[in-house]
């Protein structure tokens, strides 16, 4: 029992805020009705809980003492309500009441003991007190002093790892599960948007079943994906998108839909860390070059069964509807297509685009589509969890309903989710603890933005002279302008649906053999099956364009993914002597992961059957499976001096099946340093007046990505097609490269982090640079080479980027507290030694998306308006526009060779995010701005409605503004489409009221809020929203509108309660 | 509670959890693709790979087959452009400087039909491990009509390409292509005379292609544009007129023509009835062929839309027409100053009725009664491959061979000579010459 005693009482030394919110359960604070009480709730960790229950065990054997802990505890000469008093080794805890007055009673063997005072947002104090007989009582007036930077916080950095702030020589952001629900989000990633620096977090698409993407510190891959790497309780799961509801469209980069992330419930999450880069990452090696998202879900407490209900109502609206003309006339002839930009030829009449325009104006009835696509859609999350246990056994389950509709008609998404963690100590060495997540997640939806049979880019590309309302004698739509669809088509009667069935599951077994060393093993599954399914009816009317499949379209898409994760890591802690201690950690990791994925699709579909049933062509039917293994060993070192001198070192090797044998094992290493110069002795009374607090961080580090391939990249392979009935095989074109290695990123990171005006206001900033070599990249070659690409390293990207944290604690009283917050990012991406000058990203916008060497990923390259030698726009004589060229003509217009430059970034120049938490007495006002800005987003809507004439441009020229054939002219100059994509917009707001006590203490701390998210932005953009991403979470596909849904506005009424 | 959990049912435990990491390194296959090497090494592959490579000419909008056909068919103002939002068709209708090095038809043109002669050398490489000599014949005569296709495709629109592939390939002047393709057609045809291809490798292949006729066809095509006449007229009278040999297209492969652009009428359609000619160079108003390739003589709003073999997505695409022999003859012997000969060959193709032709593509009309000088005979010529070879992807070369005004010219039949070369290639080939002047 001693050295058990001793190892925990390491525990307490290293973790003293956890144990003191276990202590808080254990002991008999829970029974306190504090307001505050909520905050708690929330507030526990997995496997130190277990330490916690091994220490009642203990002491509930031994002979006893009574006594009594009691007094008062202040800040500013205010008493503070809710501070935690906790005896670590004891585990028992109480906390103080609304004076700031607070009594613990409790009973021990005699001898010495500490008691520790800890507060959101203060420094930890620590009393100690020599208990020798039966009944005494001891009595501290306690002064808490601020602690804004939150060093002694303790976060998770890796598996089955946590350290305090202090250790740590990297910027780690943490984001509390109080801070995530602010306005009810539906998702993870909505609830982190604008709350982590560095990380430039967007919703591609306002459909309820729309992705989003999260990218930390930029882009930081070309070939694979920018998305940080997700783990949950240990498991590291899948966020990937599958397209199973758009099989039968072509988008090239675009990766459109629903990412996983989207299956768990943000309602269950208890704190979220954020790895920024490398250097922090290190830990996760191969698959860390994105950074590391760590989410720990809630788990239970001992006592009785405490029941929390949450249930949210939510509104849905459309924020800004886009200029459609309605003006009643166009040119030529009610019949003419295109009119702004075709004419009919004087002799035969046929459409001539380009040419013979008409002047002569005639009338027609014009309609404003968006009215019959869009509606206010609303929504519900309705959350019930349970939380109990005993001494040596807890629990924690919750269910969970979310239906959300879009504000597109007969557009949904709902989500059923189960979950339980289960803790047991199985001995006083032994616990273990499982962890089950089922999900159901279905949603109803419509042609994402990547073709013209979508809601949006159906209303862009029809002329809005047909009354699409109108219906024959059986109820049919009506043809709109010839080969178009009319938009009620796609919103009535297309059927397209996507079901997901996820489990996610963990067994954790810790062993704590002997005094300093822990054993950790974790098996993380994530297993899930999507099943989309695709119906477009053949149209009543014709005639409708035949790549649109106006015979009728059927299609079944399956998308089975299965991870695996088995991670082992030891850690053994010890003093070496004097004021140095030691922390080794070393662990093994084993992971497989398969994902297969079956089309079968078909046309020409018979009347009423909604499957591929009915199809009298079936199309290509295809079957992939991607199988990937990957493996890895670290050893990480961190020696710590006086709790305030920090080095670590570690190192790690792995490997995957997706590259050769001679090129996948890497080394990655890591060293990081933190000193807490505010805590030596001389500082405090000397420039610690001004500087509360100092603290210095550096680190180095490497990650590589061994998912930046597919599975099979490295072999050449022959493709199979059907054709005719035969076995047909063709070469790749893209070709491979057998040796290509995995690309490794090194990061270097330095911060200072600091307090100021009595420790009311924190400072953080940290600068980084990032170096991707290596890069993995699919490049392409000359065709007369053998391919038109190859998969291979080629070139170096770059990120150089500065964070700044601001937390301010402006007012602290008893009543009143105000705490404002604000974090800005910007970040340098730039691509160097590409190979050639610049190549082209496929996509189907339009968008002249390329990587050209010196720039920022993605850019936009294209022709540009011509301008005279002052800059100023140069027209032709007609007063049209035009596209800049090499040379000059006599008439000095432009002529020669068009030229193209790169016309357009979407790589944001800072992101800024403002927050504030009000409480005055029990109400609370939470907001929270983001501001981004210097986004160039490519509007490809916005030509596409001049073009179709119902677009603003369109009716300039109608009314004789702007020359006729001005939109014909600027038509080609890439130039126009590029639109400014800043915003600033109001992501959450709040309002809450807090009922401490209901129905005679039956309900406690019963929370009523009122909020909403996205409700307005300041932006210039040219269509609906500037945060839009028509290639979904693709990687280069950023900063393109082509249909996107328009991201709403939501308004929340949200009751949360506990039982 | 320590007896509960026995320290060997932990320890046997853990072990468990080690073991599950000794197998830790895998190796794993695509079991959903095929290797090069498997490919490469089996009969059976390569006969699918011959297939592929037909697909790869003329399934989808990236096929020669499609980009042929539009962009000689807008060089030379034969097409309509229906909706100029199809960026690389509207580049290539306003030519000149406007047609860059970007255009994506340029580069299909490009890139595809290199593809394509890379795939069908790796076969001809490769056709000793068939041990069947009937099916190794076979597939070299049916992988050499397209390799002989690809480097045509070259031929009729770059100045100069690579004959092999390589990187770092040098470029050499466009005839040494079709002096190329000669090689490869003679050597299939000498394969096939000697062994002829068995059933049981016909079946394998598409339906459609008459390898022997093929072959005859397309070595009189490239020796007239060669300038080897009498070897162009010889391989032009081995050719059966009666025998067919055509592309097949179902609803899964659709007719890209068709698919992309006819029955979208979304992308382009034919001009009119001109043809986009000069008017003394239209075909004749009773000209039967209009009614073939036309979908109606007379529509509204002279919304002129193209049939024969591009008005389904079923539609078949000849490889050859018979009537493309006779003006090869015709031409031949013409150049050679054959003036009697080439009007004879010349009448062949006027006279012919729809009935009398295997496609039903027939003129029905009177002899030939203009001049008899080699400059009208060839005027004729030229008018009557546009209308017979409507929308084969001819147009241009013969608008430079026939001498017709170049886009320099105040009265331009076309808008390029010839196009740029793409930057995929010029970005990663230091040997990719200057672009054509215009």
């Amino acid at each position: 029992m001693p050295s058990l005693t001793a190892f925990l009482g390491v525990f307490a030394t290293l973790c003293p805020k956890i144990l003191q919110d276990i202590a808080f359960f254990f002991g008999e604070g829970y029974r306190h009705k504090s307001q505050f009480m909520f905050k708690y709730l929330t507030r526990y960790r997995i496997p130190l809980l277990w330490v916690s229950a091994l220490f009642l065990a203990t002491t509930l054997s031994a002979q006893r003492l009574d006594f009594s802990l009691s007094g008062t505890v202040t800040a500013d000469d205010e008493p503070l309500i809710g501070v935690t008093i906790f005896i670590p080794s004891l585990s028992l805890g109480s906390i103080t009441d609304i004076d700031g007055n607070f009594t613990l009673n409790g009973s021990a063997e005699a001898g010495d003991y500490e008691a520790t005072f800890s507060y959101v947002g203060f420094g930890t104090t620590t009393e100690s007190f020599r208990l020798e007989r039966d009944g005494q009582n001891f009595n501290f007036d306690i002064v808490l002093s601020g602690d804004v930077l939150n060093m002694d916080e303790v976060i998770v950095t890796g598996p089955s790892i946590a350290s305090s702030r202090r250790q740590l020589g990297n910027n780690i952001n943490s984001v509390r599960a109080e801070q995530l629900v602010v306005a009810a989000p539906a998702s993870v990633s909505s609830a982190l948007q604008g709350k982590i620096p560095g990380a430039q977090i967007t919703q591609n698409s306002g459909d309820p079943a729309g992705g989003f993407s999260i990218r930390l510190r930029g882009a930081s891959t070309i070939n694979g994906s920018s998305e940080p790497l997700y783990i949950i309780d240990g498991v590291i799961i899948s966020n990937s998108t599958a397209n199973v509801t758009n099989p039968n469209v072509s988008a090239g980069a675009a990766q459109p839909g629903t990412n996983r992330l989207v299956d768990i419930n943000p309602n269950d999450i208890d704190r979220i860390e954020v790895l920024n880069g490398a250097a922090a990452a290190a830990i996760y090696g191969s698959r860390a070059s994105n950074g590391v998202v760590l989410i720990t879900t809630k788990s239970g407490q001992s006592g009785e069964p405490r029941f929390t209900y949450s249930s949210s109502f939510n509104v849905n609206e459309l924020r800004e509807e886009v200029y459609i003309t309605t003006l009643g006339e166009q040119f030529g002839s009610a019949d003419q297509r295109l009119y702004p930009i075709a004419g009919s030829d004087p002799n035969t009449g046929a459409l001539t685009v380009g040419a013979n325009f008409s002047t002569d104006k005639v009338p027609v009835t014009r309609y404003d589509y968006q009215d019959e696509v869009f509606r206010t859609g609303s929504g519900t999350d309705q959350y019930l969890s349970v939380a109990g246990g005993n001494s040596s056994s807890n629990y924690f389950a919750s269910v969970s309903y979310l239906y959300n509709q879009g504000i597109i008609q007969n557009a949904d998404f709902r989500r059923y989710g189960a979950r339980l963690r289960y803790n047991q100590r199985a001995a006083d060495w032994v616990s273990f603890s499982v962890g089950l997540n089922y999900s159901n997640s279905f949603s109803n939806e419509k042609p994402d933005g990547n073709v013209f049979w979508s809601p949006i880019n159906s209303i862009n590309i029809t002329n809005n002279i047909w009354d699409i309302t109108q219906r024959d004698a059986l109820g049919n739509l009506q043809s709109v302008e010839p080969t178009r669809v009319n938009p009620l088509s796609v919103i009535e009667d297309f059927d397209l649906n996507q079901e997901v069935n996820r489990i996610i599951t963990d067994f954790q077994l810790k062993l704590f053999p002997f005094e300093g060393l822990s054993i950790n093993y974790t098996l993380g599954v994530d297993a899930f099956t999507q099943v989309g399914n695709n119906f477009i009816p053949p149209y009543p009317y014709a005639p409708v364009n035949p790549t649109y499949f106006d015979d009728g379209y059927a299609a079944t898409v399956n998308n089975n993914s299965f991870q695996m994760n088995h991670d082992l890591i030891a850690r053994f802690e010890t003093k070496i002597g004097g004021a140095l201690t030691s922390i080794t950690q070393a662990g093994v990791t084993n992971q497989f992961l398969q994902v297969q994925n079956t089309t079968t699709a078909g046309r020409g579909l018979a009347p009423f059957v909604e499957t591929v049933n009915g199809a009298s062509t079936i199309l290509d039917a295809r079957s992939n499976i991607a199988r990937l293994q990957i493996w890895g060993y670290f050893l990480q070192q961190t020696f710590g001096l006086n709790d305030r001198l920090f080095l670590t070192v570690a190192g790690r090797i792995d490997g995957a099946s997706s590259f050769s044998p001679d090129n996948r094992s890497i080394f990655y290493p890591k060293v990081s340093a933190s000193y807490l110069i505010s805590d030596e002795g001389w500082w405090a009374d000397g420039v610690g007046q001004i500087i509360n607090t100092l603290r210095l961080r550096g680190s180095w580090g490497q990650a590589g990505n061994l998912t930046g391939i597919g599975a099979y990249d490295r072999f050449n392979t022959y493709g199979t097609n059907q054709f005719l009935g035969l076995n047909s095989i063709n070469a790749s074109s893209t070709l491979a490269n057998p040796d290509v290695r995995p690309e490794i990123q090194t990061e270097l990171e330095f911060g200072v982090d600091l307090s100021v005006l009595n420790d009311r206001l924190g400072i953080s900033f940290t600068a980084y640079n990032q170096e991707i070599e290596d890069l993995l990249l699919t490049r392409q070659i000359a065709a007369s080479a053998g391919g038109t690409a190859i998969t291979t390293n080629v070139g170096t990207m770059e990120n150089q980027g500065i964070e700044i944290t601001l937390n301010a604690a402006a007012i602290r009283t008893s009543n009143v507290s105000w705490n404002i917050f604000a974090n800005f990012s910007r970040n340098r991406n730039k691509i160097v030694d590409l190979g050639q000058d610049q190549f082209r990203i496929p996509n189907s916008t339009g968008a002249p998306i390329f990587l050209v060497d010196g720039e920022p990923i993605g850019v936009f390259f294209g022709t540009y308006q011509a301008t005279d030698a002052n800059g100023n726009i140069l027209e032709t004589a007609g007063g049209l526009r035009q596209r800049e060229r090499a040379d000059r003509d006599a008439d000095g217009q432009p002529s020669g060779e068009i030229l193209r430059r790169v016309i357009g970034d979407p790589n944001p120049d800072y992101i800024l995010g403002i927050g504030s938490e009000l409480r005055v007495g029990n109400f609370g006002f939470n907001f929270l701005i983001e501001s981004v800005q210097g986004v160039d987003v490519f509007d490809a809507d916005k030509r596409t409605r001049q073009g179709v004439g119902i677009g603003e441009f369109a009716e300039m020229e109608l009314t004789g503004e702007l020359p006729r054939g001005w939109i014909w002219s600027i038509y080609p100059v890439e130039e126009w489409r590029i639109s400014d994509g800043s915003f600033v917009k109001l992501r959450e707001a709040a309002i809450s009221y807090t009922f401490p006590s209901l129905l005679g203490g039956v309900l406690e701390n019963t929370v009523l809020s009122i909020g909403g998210r996205n409700l307005f932005s300041i932006d210039d953009f040219t269509s609906y929203d500037p945060e839009v991403n028509a290639g979904g979470q693709a990687n280069l596909m950023r900063g393109v509108n082509f249909g996107t849904i328009p991201i709403p506005r939501t308004y929340t009424v949200t009751l949360k309660t506990n039982f | 509670m320590k007896n509960m959990f026995h320290l060997g049912g932990w320890a046997s435990l853990l072990l468990l959890a080690i073991l599950s990491f000794s197998s830790c390194e895998e190796d794993f296959t695509n079991p959903g693709a095929v290797t090069e090497a498997q490919v490469l090494s089996s009969p059976d592959g390569l006969v699918a790979l011959g297939v592929g490579i037909q697909r790869r000419y003329s399934v989808g909008r990236q096929s020669p087959i499609y980009t042929r056909t539009t962009a000689a068919g807008f060089t030379t103002g034969g097409l309509r452009l229906i909706n100029p939002g199809n960026a690389s068709e509207n580049e290539l209708s306003l030519g000149y400087e406007d047609l860059d090095s970007d255009n994506a038809i340029v580069n299909n043109l490009w890139s595809q039909s290199l593809l394509i002669r890379n795939e069908a050398q790796s076969v001809l490489d490769n056709l000793d491990i068939i041990p069947d000599a009937g099916t190794a014949a076979g597939l070299q005569a049916y992988v050499s009509i397209f390799y002989a296709l690809a480097n045509e495709t070259l031929y009729l629109f770059f100045e100069q390409a690579p004959t092999e592939t390589a990187e770092d390939a040098t470029f050499r002047d466009r005839n040494a292509l079709l002096e190329d393709n000669l090689v490869k057609l003679g050597d299939a045809v000498l394969a096939l005379n000697s062994s002829a291809a068995p059933s049981s490798f016909l079946s394998r292949i598409p339906g459609g292609i008459d390898l022997g006729n093929t072959l005859q066809a397309l070595i009189a095509r490239h020796n007239l544009l060669l300038g080897n006449y009498s070897a162009a007229i010889t391989a032009a009278n081995n050719v059966d007129r009666s025998a067919t040999s055509t592309m097949e297209y179902d609803d899964v492969t659709p007719n890209p023509i068709a698919f992309v652009s006819i029955l979208t009428n979304n992308v382009y359609q034919p001009l009119d009835l001109t043809l986009g000619l000069p008017a003394s160079l239209q075909p004749e108003s009773d000209d039967q062929r209009l009614a073939f390739y036309f979908q109606d003589l007379n529509p509204d709003n002279q919304d002129f839309r193209a049939a024969g073999f591009f008005d389904a997505n079923g539609a078949t695409i000849p490889i050859y027409l018979p009537g493309e022999m006779d003006l090869i003859i015709a031409e031949a012997n013409a150049r050679d100053n054959q003036i009697p000969a080439a009007i004879t060959a010349l009448n062949t193709v006027l006279t012919k009725t729809p009935a009398e032709d295997p496609f039903g593509l027939g003129a029905e009309l009177a002899t030939y009664s203009g001049p008899e000088t080699q400059e009208a005979v060839l005027n004729a010529i030229y008018t009557n491959r546009a209308m017979e070879l409507f929308f084969s992807g001819f147009r241009l070369d013969d608008s430079r061979r026939f001498n017709r005004p170049d886009p320099r010219d105040a009265s331009p039949e076309r808008n390029r000579n010839f196009y740029p070369y793409p930057n995929s290639e010029r970005d990663n080939n230091p040997n990719t010459p200057d672009n054509p002047d215009i």
